[in-house]
Formats: C-alpha cells, sequence, structure tokens
C-alpha cells in the first residue's frame, strides 16, 4: 500500500516537474523527442505527425472524418436508421465530392460543444463542421484555422409567451439557461454584465436536459443562436406557448474549422464553400447545370464548372470537382431550403448572396 | 582483527550481484524507477512536440486570464471579469462541501439502514433489503437523472411555488419565510451582522472554557475512579456561555435574512437550488446503501460469543453495545468505508449531467473557452489525486488509531 502510495508520488512529480521544466523552454531536448515520437506511437496520447498533408491522409484513407452534432435538428442529426442528415452534413457531402467523386465517403464522428476542437487539434477528425462560430481567441490560441463563415447567426432567447417579457431587460432576476462549451455562454455573461442585468445562469452540457428544464420552468429563458430559436421552437408540440426574442445579442459567424498549418487543406475546405457560394450567385442548380455548361459563354462559370483553367488540378482534386458538388448536393440555397428553408422555416435573412442583398461573396475563380 | 576481515570480506564481494537478494531489489526499483522517467519524458516531448506544430506551447498562463463566464451557484463570489483559477477554486469548495455533507448525512442514514437491516421485525428487515437491493444495481448517473427530471424538475413552478409563512409588506414586498418550488429551496435564515466578531471572541473564550472543564474533569475522574461526564457537561457550559453573551452584548451579532418573491424568482435568505439538492439527496440515497452494508457486515461479523460474554459480565445492553460490539465493529468497517468515502468525492462529478457547476464541469468549461486540454486534465488530475489522498490519510490515521493493538 505504502509503495504504491510513493509510486503514485514519484509519477505525479516526475509529470509535474517535466511540466514547470517545459513551459519556459520550447521543446526540451529535440533530438530524444523525435526517437520518442515512433516509440510511443500507440501511447494513449494521439501523435500528430503531419508530415504528410490531410489531404493525403484523407485520400491513402478512403474516407474523411467529420466532426458534427448528432442532436440538431435542421444542422444535423443522426436519424433512427442510424444516418445522419442536416445542412451541415450536406456541407461535409459537398467536400466528400470534391475530394472522391462520390458525397458517400465520410465518417461521422458525433460530438458535443465541449470535445469538438480537442477531437480537431489531436488529429481524431479531419475537418469540424459543427455550428462552430468563428472569433479571434479560436482562430489562434485554439491552433484551428477556420473558413469564411457558411451562415450568419445571431444570438436571442426563447421565453414563455404569456409572461411579458420582450425585451432583454425585462429579463431582470430570471433564470437563464445556456449550453457549456459554446460562445452563447460568454456572450450571455458579457452582455448582461455590461447592460447590468442582474441573472441567474443555469448551464447545461446536454440539449435535452436544457429543453426539459426550460419546458417544466425551472428557467424563464433559454438563450441559443436565433437559427437555434427556430428549430428549438419547431420541436416543441405547443410551440405558440413560447417565442423567441427579436433582439440579437451576438454575431456567430459559423465556419468550417481544420487544424492550423494545413492551408492545402484548408484551401479545399474554403473553394468548396465558394462553390456552393458561385452557384447560389448566378443561380445553377443541380437541375440545369448541364445546361448551363454547354451554353455558358462566362469565362468565370467555365472555370467553375472545369472547362477552363484547371483549378481542381492545382489543389490536387479532379477538375470538374466544382460541377460534380452542384450536380450531387446542389448550390447553396438548395442545400438550405432542402434543410432549413422547407422543413424548419427558417429565413435565409444574412444568408443569401451578396448580389441578392445578403453576405455571401465567393471570391473569383481566375 | 585482520582474521576477521579476511573471514568476512570474501564472503561478501564473492556473492554476485545478481545473488544478492538486496542489491538485486535495489537494482530492480532502480530499472523500474528510469525506466518510467523515460516514458513520461518521452510521451511528453512527444505531446509538446505535436502541439508546439499547432502553435499551442503548453503554459499555466491562461489561469489568470479572465474566464468571460457565469457560473449558477458558488460559495466565493465570482463574475465574468474573475479569473480562471478563481472559477477552479469555486468549482473546487463546491465539489468539497457537498461530498463533506453528503458523507456526513449518508453516514447517519446507511446506520440506520444497517440497523433495520439487522432488525427482527419482519416488515422493516425487508423494507431495507429491498432498499439496498434496488439502489445497490441503479448507476448513480441514471439515479441522478431519474432524481432530477422525473422529481425536482415536476415540483410545482415557482409561480405555483409551496409557501409559508407569507406576509405583505408596506412597500409592496412580499416576504415569506419557506418556499419549495422546481427552482430549489428557499427559507429564512440567519446571517452574521456587521458587529459579528465580539461575539465570535465570546465564543471562543467560551470554547476555552469548556476545554479546561473538560480537562478538569478527566483529571478527577483519573483521580478518584468514578465516572465522570467529560462530553455533556463542558458541551452544555459552552453552549450556556455562547447563548449569555449573545443575549449581553449590545448589538445582535446575527440578523435574519428573509426571502423576498420576486417578479422570476425568490431573492434573499438561504437558497438551495433544485440542482445542489439533487446532486446531495441522489448521493446520500446511493452511498448510504453502500455503507449500511459495510456496517452490517462489522457488526454481523463479531463473534456470538462476544455478546454472551459481555451480558455474562453484567454490562448491560448500551454498554455492551458501547464497549464491546463497536470497538470490535469499527476495525472492520473503517477500510471499506474509506473506500466509499472516496467514492462519494470523486461522484460528485457527475453533477454536470444535471447542471450544477461541480469541479469537473467548470474545467470542462475553461477547456472547451481556453482550449488548454493537456494543463487543465493535468489540473484536475492532481486536485483529485490531492483530495483522495487527504481523505485516505485522515481515514488511515484512525484506522490505525483504532486497530486492536495484539500484543
Amino acid at each position: 500500500m505504502k509503495k504504491r502510495v510513493t509510486l503514485a508520488f514519484v509519477l505525479i512529480s516526475v509529470l509535474v516537474l517535466c511540466l514547470s521544466c517545459g513551459g519556459k523552454q520550447e521543446s526540451p531536448e529535440p533530438t530524444t523527442t523525435s526517437v520518442a515520437a515512433p516509440a510511443v506511437a500507440a501511447a494513449p496520447a494521439p501523435v500528430v505527425k503531419e508530415k504528410t498533408s490531410t489531404l493525403q491522409q484523407v485520400k491513402d484513407r478512403g474516407y474523411i472524418v467529420v466532426g458534427v452534432n448528432a442532436s440538431n435538428p435542421g444542422f444535423a442529426y443522426l436519424q433512427e436508421d442510424g444516418s445522419y442528415t442536416g445542412f451541415e452534413i450536406d456541407l461535409a457531402k459537398a467536400l466528400s465530392v470534391a475530394v472522391f467523386g462520390t458525397p458517400d465517403k465520410l465518417e461521422f464522428r458525433p460530438l458535443t460543444s465541449k470535445e469538438r476542437f480537442i477531437a480537431l487539434q489531436s488529429g481524431e477528425i479531419d475537418v469540424l463542421i459543427r455550428t462552430a462560430t468563428i472569433n479571434s481567441s479560436r482562430d489562434t490560441e485554439l491552433g484551428l484555422d477556420f473558413t469564411t463563415p457558411y451562415f450568419y447567426d445571431g444570438q436571442t432567447f426563447v421565453v414563455r409567451d404569456n409572461i411579458g417579457i420582450n425585451t432583454m431587460e425585462d429579463l431582470e432576476g430570471a433564470s437563464i439557461a445556456v449550453l457549456t462549451g459554446s460562445t452563447t455562454e460568454t456572450n450571455l455573461a458579457a452582455i448582461m454584465a455590461s447592460k447590468q442585468i442582474e441573472y441567474r445562469p443555469l448551464t447545461f452540457e446536454n440539449l435535452d436536459e436544457m429543453k426539459s428544464a426550460f419546458i417544466n420552468d425551472r428557467v424563464d429563458a433559454v438563450s441559443v443562436d436565433k437559427s437555434s430559436a427556430v428549430v428549438f421552437l419547431a420541436q416543441f408540440e405547443d410551440a405558440g406557448d413560447f417565442k423567441g426574442l427579436e433582439e440579437t445579442i451576438s454575431k456567430e459567424p459559423l465556419g468550417i474549422a481544420v487544424r492550423h498549418g494545413d492551408s492545402a487543406w484548408k484551401d479545399i475546405c474554403q473553394w468548396t464553400l465558394f462553390a456552393l457560394f458561385y452557384g447560389d450567385e448566378h443561380a445553377i442548380t443541380s437541375a440545369n447545370v448541364d445546361e448551363v455548361l454547354s451554353t455558358t459563354t462566362s469565362p468565370e462559370t467555365k472555370n467553375v464548372l472545369g472547362k477552363g483553367k484547371e483549378i481542381g488540378a492545382m489543389m490536387g482534386l479532379s477538375n470538374d470537382w466544382a460541377y460534380q458538388i452542384i450536380k450531387q448536393v446542389g448550390n447553396y440555397g438548395e442545400i438550405f431550403d432542402r434543410n432549413l428553408g422547407i422543413p424548419m422555416k427558417v429565413t435565409r435573412g444574412y444568408n443569401k448572396p451578396w448580389n441578392q442583398g445578403g453576405l455571401f461573396y465567393a471570391n473569383p475563380f481566375n | 582483527m585482520e582474521d576477521g576481515m579476511s573471514l568476512t570480506r570474501p564472503n561478501k564481494t564473492n556473492i554476485p550481484l545478481w545473488q544478492d537478494t538486496h542489491k538485486r531489489q535495489i537494482l530492480a526499483q532502480f530499472i523500474f524507477a528510469v525506466l518510467v522517467i523515460v516514458i513520461v519524458s518521452l510521451l511528453y516531448g512527444n505531446i509538446i512536440d505535436s502541439l508546439s506544430e499547432i502553435g499551442m506551447i503548453p503554459s499555466f498562463r491562461f489561469l489568470r486570464m479572465d474566464s468571460n463566464i457565469d457560473i449558477s451557484e458558488s460559495i466565493i463570489s465570482v463574475d465574468n471579469t474573475s479569473s480562471n483559477l478563481r472559477l477552479i477554486v469555486s468549482g473546487f469548495l463546491n465539489t468539497i462541501s457537498i461530498s463533506f455533507l453528503a458523507i456526513i448525512f449518508s453516514t447517519i442514514l446507511g446506520l440506520i439502514i444497517a440497523l433495520c437491516r439487522l432488525s427482527t421485525n419482519y416488515l422493516i428487515n425487508k423494507l431495507a433489503v429491498i432498499y439496498i437491493e434496488i439502489i445497490r444495481n441503479i448507476p448513480l448517473l441514471l439515479l441522478l437523472l431519474i432524481w432530477y427530471r422525473a422529481f425536482f424538475l415536476k415540483l410545482p413552478g415557482i409561480k405555483e411555488a409551496i409557501i409559508f409563512g407569507k406576509t405583505l409588506q408596506e412597500g409592496g414586498q412580499t416576504q415569506l419565510s419557506f418556499s419549495l418550488s422546481n427552482r430549489g429551496i428557499s427559507m429564512a435564515w440567519l446571517r452574521p451582522s456587521d458587529h459579528f466578531t465580539p461575539f465570535l471572541v465570546c465564543m471562543a473564550i467560551a470554547f476555552v472554557v469548556a476545554i479546561a472543564l473538560g480537562i478538569f474533569l478527566k483529571h478527577r475522574e483519573n483521580h478518584t475512579g468514578k465516572e465522570q461526564r467529560i462530553i455533556l457537561f463542558p458541551f452544555l457550559l459552552f453552549i450556556g456561555l455562547s447563548l449569555i453573551s449573545y443575549a449581553l452584548l449590545p448589538n445582535a451579532a446575527l440578523q435574519k435574512d428573509i426571502p423576498v418573491l420576486g417578479k422570476f424568482n425568490i431573492s434573499g435568505g438561504l437558497h438551495i437550488t433544485a440542482e445542489w439538492f439533487s446532486l446531495f439527496s441522489g448521493l446520500i440515497l446511493y452511498t448510504s446503501a453502500f455503507i449500511a452494508e459495510i456496517f452490517r457486515a462489522g457488526i454481523q461479523g463479531i463473534p456470538k460469543g462476544q455478546i454472551e460474554a459481555a451480558r455474562s459480565l453484567g454490562l448491560s445492553h448500551m454498554k455492551t453495545i458501547r464497549l464491546v460490539i463497536i470497538p470490535q465493529a469499527k476495525v472492520v468497517i473503517i477500510p471499506p468505508l474509506t473506500s466509499q468515502y472516496l467514492g462519494v468525492a470523486k461522484n460528485t462529478s457527475l453533477g454536470v449531467a444535471i447542471g450544477f457547476p461541480d469541479l469537473f464541469a467548470i474545467t470542462g468549461t475553461i477547456i472547451n473557452q481556453s482550449g488548454r486540454a493537456l494543463e487543465m486534465i493535468i489540473l484536475v488530475m492532481a486536485i483529485y489525486l490531492t483530495l483522495s489522498l487527504l481523505t485516505s490519510l485522515i481515514m488511515n490515521l484512525y484506522n490505525s488509531r483504532i486497530q486492536i493493538k495484539e500484543r
């Protein structure tokens, strides 16, 4: 017994010692560590040896591992038959089409908002498409890279309809539930502090627990993103008793996240999005893409659809990658309507191309 | 002299290293220690390599940064400008306070159930058996979720709360003395006022006087051989002196804190949230079933002859329990009880499922907000290890004190 305790102490103290030394200098002995890597490859800490690029890894493996949500209807949802459906799932499918030419070379990894970034940092997933808000600290401190937003969201409150809450100021003294590990949590704390509104927070890790606390009147309001608010309301049978507030308390640009330092892989994610935006901008849909391809005179459209410059080849993809994306998955507008617009009644808002009054702007394909 | 040297020396040097048990053991320990250090440093180097590749060199600097989050309950005051470290401390306090209370109450409940289980009354006995068997076979997480969602959340909402002692004040405020709803329990409470320090001093003096009386009584007992009430009299003296000083002091040391009904919530008074109470009661229910069985094992482990011997010596029923059963049962009970106590402290981490901000829940949030997974996990491991070793140390000290000394 005593021996074991001593041993545990030795282990811990060694660990702490190593850490306290290492904090000040950069990796202490490069010679030993380079030897170390293969020796402990099977050890618990996942090894992120990125000598080969993510694209090469993905191609060797034959499928992309995507971090998603499993319980966010409309965005990403695990169905009873074990398949995933939703807006973000279709984005992943577009990525699969870009790399492999078919939309089914995907493995989905359901993650909570707490786990998601660690899974990406440690190399467990190749790409994270899980309502991740882009902000400076995540971009820098967390060792991540983001594409431009694929969805412009904003945070609001869902409340009971009959208790006279119309603005945020009415929430003085109320209990408010948020999901832990999200920007929602920090935004709420910041805005309430700045407006000097006293409130009682209650944080949940799981959406189901939060919902049941709200339905049972444990909390007076739930703070969620606007898109989620619509989906949240659509799930209640007596949705008429609840409403979302008009106020938006934050900007929530959602982007695709990849590991920092692999710009080739990030390019693929980014230009896949741009291809989807381009289709939306120029009304190229899965239905008319063949017709457009044969009749178009625009050099840029030709570039996009693989008849002009060899953009795909430069990224390590086939040349008709964007054509295949639009053909097989559809453009941004189609994906939006299919998952959010028609079933969930989410309005497009800012999520429209620039030439229709929205914020999406596909950089030129030249 | 020379002879002696020549006799012993060759003997010692002639034994090869691999046949000398003592040296072999030292060598084995040494090799093992080196191995451990090498493996740990290799792992560490690997982690550092991988992390610095994505631009994250481990450091504990983030502990001093603002946390940017609010938490639902805390013993010390925290807000979104508090540092991450302060938040961890607050989570730690939540964890130890709830585990400390849960340990005390589950021991009491466990003892009661064990006594029921040992009862010869058929109904009481069988009820205790059913309780123990059901609770022990439900995972704690499930128990907590059922308890929280199916019981506490189904209590009446704040508008229909069960309220006692409701009085309407002049300012239009509604005061109350007790309320129960799915937000939790609120009740009138006494809090230290601004004049608390003099009372504290008086209490300290009363305590010293009481201890002195205790020592005096013990001394007299040793001297005269007559049994004295060593615990009861000093205790009564302490209570009496404290009450007298409270009454005599010019300013009241304690003030009433009465809950007030607000628009959404009840403010003021002592507020116990539904989450805290769910976790607390869930832990007690769960742990007491195990503790009851430990107590039963300890008591039933005593040979019947011991009790018969005590009876034949003329000891009363209470004295038999106090002087014969308990001292022997304690020896059997303490080691498994220690493991149960350790389990309680670790089980509080399940509070994350029902929205209770314990140490684990808060560190999880900080990991997510700061991205410092490695550092935080090491920190949490160190904290839980310290907590467990401390509990273990206290219980082991107690255990070695009560062990039967065989001479």
